[in-house]
């Protein structure tokens, strides 16, 4: 016989009562280990008080000079700036673009900016490759008192603290940006909070993070389809605005051509937005992640990206060039007396 | 597949069920399939890059061990280095190589811009050649005897756990082994697995942490000021917990499978000189250095020099300094065809030049301020120095040309930048922790509060380790830093 085997057979009362300890314990601590940042998350969120929208609204001098607002993720907060469509066009536009900000945080917004400003003109959105795969921050969904904090599921699984492994990384880095709060004068979250600041933005130099060599092996990534985390969310807010006849811009903005490869299933990525197109007669898709719309080989367009990274900003020559495009584009779907010749 | 994929751990799982029912004589032809299926998975056209070399080396090995005349086999030992050395010049120094040429030119007459080659660097080639060379002088030599099974050599070469980025075992330690038979062994396994979770905890928890402040201060060093200090020991953290991390996978892996792997770090970062950085740093690649190339190097230098003194300086003196300079010149390049390795490598030939020739003079020094009666400060002193030397050569090693380090450099000050970090912060914490283990690993055999604990309570340490890993690990698909070499 086999020796191995016959070794096994000497030590399989060690082997299995070991194996079968450890995995208890395991099992215990994940449990254990998942309960205390449970508990220390709810009671974060119940004493953080700082994320609140009644300043940014107060803080706007005409609300009828608002007529577009943008939403999307830290893409569109790097991509697409109010700053060149005033410029260009006269136009204000909100900006609520800002990492961490998915579907369901953008559908919520979207009642209350109804609220305190009226319906808008346009709405631009920027879409992601894994826009079903957001999940909104916990402390963004803090602004509104829609309980939905509360509902915020965990998901199950063998073990607490893998399955629910990116809900407990959102939580530490809101943490720790909220220390940075603490130690910064000026920092990148307070532009989300103050709208002149974020008017202003154009975005940030290339700083030579792209990855341009293809390496031997890199993963590529599926497209993660609706309805994802909060595909939901998204669906019901294109529902809203074609009733209340806002003019509705999806844009795909470009990634770098590393990103570009990195992210397979590109049609069923279209497919799934064009979808609203057709639906929706108020729905235009407007797709800039093409090499014959916009240069993705040029990395000094990007402030990172590359292949194996599935995620890429614009820099600030980048989104220049995306704004000039896109507000060309712009001019088709705005009526022509909202543009001030410039 | 990276050792920190989910795609390797499912390839594991089936080769660790697999594994263990496969007749003896049959294990090293399971072995050498999974290792060419692990390497194939990355690029099938590469194979043949693994297989080639194996093949002429094997048959030059033979024919080596076979040749009648010296003439002949040093015939054969030269071609078998020409083609092993050849592949890896073409494929990683060829470009570098290409664009000197063509910059040294352009200093005399004007010349066209230079389009790159678009060779991609095969992964591991560095290793797996110099796991081939060392075979090829050990038997031209005659330290050990050419081995006659192919699928053995073979094996030898593409080992999986190894084969991407070490440890570089030699053929005398290696290929017994795997014609020993290999036995369960319920304490071997578990404490290949312990290592597995360590090495994962070094990369996953600590190198990828501190990526995000190193990647950041590297990028724009203006206005980081004292963040530039602590970005070079970030940096030589990351380096060390990716690479160690790396090798304990590696290590812990061949351990499961019943081989023993040589150690390829020993806490380098508690040294008390460079030399003895070297001696506990990557040891299998500095081991290496030693053997085929500072050795030889220093003793036909001292060979050459005929009078015991030359210029007033002693043959040995003479020796060690080419040797230890051209050693960790070419160590530097081994890293990758760019001229801050090679700048890297030469500082610490200087540094190992400037303790040779100063080693009287500090000894002076240290008597002279009593630090010899204070041997706990002598050696806090020197560690804290050491550490500090390595770190500012690693700002070559990490940054992107020469200029961009000394820009880096340029940018150091002694005072915190107005704008804070929370980052920083918590990898100082994080850090803090991590030598905190690292030191208890260390001296484990030393705690004896630790040796006294029953199993039971080691085991539930180790689970709750465990989670902890899950609960501060980044997410995996960060590279390690030496796959690239």
């Amino acid at each position: 016989m086999n020796s191995f085997i016959c070794n096994f057979k000497k030590q399989y009362k060690k082997v299995v009562f070991e194996l079968l300890g450890f995995v208890l314990l395991l099992f215990l601590f994940d449990r254990l280990l998942f309960a205390l940042i449970q508990q220390r998350e709810s009671s974060f969120y119940r004493q953080n008080t700082t994320y609140s929208l009644n300043d940014k609204f107060a803080s706007i001098y005409k609300k009828s000079d608002y007529k577009i607002l943008i939403f999307g993720t830290s893409r569109t907060y790097d991509g697409i700036h109010p700053w060149y469509i005033y410029n260009e066009l006269g136009i204000r536009a909100f900006k609520e673009a800002f990492v961490g900000k998915g579907p369901m945080y953008n559908y919520y917004f979207y009642q209350e900016y109804k609220k305190q400003m009226g319906i808008p003109r346009v709405v631009i959105y920027g879409v992601d490759y894994f826009m079903y795969n957001i999940t909104t921050s916990r402390s963004w969904m803090q602004r509104f008192n829609t309980g939905v904090t509360d509902t915020l599921y965990y998901n199950r699984g063998i073990s607490m603290l893998l399955a629910n492994k990116g809900k407990i990384d959102n939580f530490f880095n809101t943490v720790l940006n909220d220390l940075q709060k603490s130690l910064n004068r000026v920092e990148y979250s307070q532009i989300e909070q103050d709208l002149v600041l974020m008017e202003n933005y154009m975005g940030v130099p290339n700083t030579g993070d792209v990855v341009t060599q293809e390496p031997p092996q890199y993963d590529k990534v599926f497209f993660f389809q609706y309805p994802g985390q909060e595909g939901v969310y998204f669906s019901r807010l294109m529902e809203e605005l074609h009733r209340d006849k806002v003019t509705v811009l999806l844009i795909s903005l470009p990634d770098y051509i590393g990103t570009y490869w990195t992210n397979i299933f590109h049609r069923k990525y279209l497919r799934a937005f064009r979808y609203y197109q057709r639906k929706y007669n108020n729905v235009h898709f407007l797709n800039y992640n093409h090499i014959k719309k916009f240069d993705l080989n040029n990395p000094e367009y990007f402030i990172n990206g590359g292949y194996g990274r599935t995620n890429s900003h614009l820099s600030r020559a980048g989104a220049e060039i995306l704004n000039r495009l896109l507000i060309n584009d712009l001019r088709k779907y705005l009526p022509e007396n909202d543009i001030q010749k410039r | 597949m990276l050792f920190n994929s989910i795609d390797f751990w499912g390839f594991f799982a089936v080769i660790f069920a697999v594994y263990f029912f496969v007749p003896q004589k049959f294990k090293w032809f399971f072995l050498l399939l999974a290792s060419y299926f692990f390497y194939g998975y990355w690029k099938k056209e590469y194979l043949l890059l693994l297989a080639f070399p194996t093949l002429v080396t094997y048959f030059v090995a033979r024919g080596m061990a076979a040749a009648q005349t010296p003439g002949r086999k040093r015939l054969l030992f030269w071609s078998g280095l020409t083609v092993s050395l050849g592949l890896l010049f073409v494929f990683k120094y060829l470009e570098l190589f290409r664009q000197t040429l063509h910059d040294l030119a352009g200093y005399f007459v004007h010349m066209q811009p230079l389009s790159p080659l678009k060779i991609i660097l095969p992964i591991g080639i560095s290793f797996f050649t110099f796991r081939i060379l060392s075979y090829l002088i050990d038997v031209y030599y005659e330290r050990i005897p050419a081995e006659r099974h192919l699928g053995i050599y073979a094996l030898y070469v593409s080992f999986f756990p190894q084969l991407l980025a070490g440890p570089i075992d030699r053929a005398a330690r290696l290929i017994p082994q795997f014609k020993n038979p290999v036995y369960f062994d319920w304490e071997r396994i578990t404490s290949g697995f312990r290592l597995i979770v360590w090495g994962l905890f070094k990369k996953i928890v600590i190198a990828d942490r501190l990526l995000w402040f190193v990647t950041q201060v590297f990028r724009r060093p203006e206005r980081q000021a004292l963040y530039l200090i602590f970005g070079a020991y970030f940096y030589a953290f990351q380096i060390y917990c990716d690479f160690s991390g790396y090798s304990d996978m590696a290590v812990g892996v061949s351990k499961i499978l019943g081989f023993e792997s040589m150690k390829n770090f020993d806490f380098p970062y508690f040294s008390k000189s460079i030399s003895e950085f070297w001696s506990r740093w990557h040891i299998s690649l500095s081991s290496w250095l030693r053997d085929y190339l500072f050795l030889p190097l220093a003793y036909a230098t001292m060979r050459r020099i005929k009078s015991a003194k030359l210029l007033a300086v002693k043959a040995e003196t003479w020796g060690y300094f080419t040797g230890i300079f051209f050693t960790m010149l070419l160590g530097g390049l081994w890293h990758g065809a760019r001229w801050t390795f090679v700048i890297w490598g030469a500082l610490f030939g200087i540094y190992q030049m400037f303790a040779y020739a100063s080693k009287r003079l500090r000894k002076k020094i240290v008597k002279k301020i009593g630090l010899q009666r204070l041997p706990w400060l002598h050696t806090a002193l020197s560690v804290f120095i050491t550490f500090n030397l390595v770190s500012f050569a690693w700002i070559f090693f990490r940054a992107a040309s020469f200029s961009k380090a000394l820009t880096y450099i340029s940018y150091i000050k002694l005072h915190l930048p107005e704008d804070g970090s929370v980052h920083f912060y918590y990898n100082l914490v994080l850090l803090l922790f991590f030598l905190l283990i690292e030191y208890f690993y260390k001296n484990r055999d030393r705690i004896v509060f630790w040796q006294r604990f029953p199993r039971p309570v080691k085991m539930a340490a180790f689970a709750f380790f465990c989670c902890l890993l899950l609960v501060l690990a980044m997410d995996t698909s960060n590279e390690f830093i030496y796959l690239q070499f």
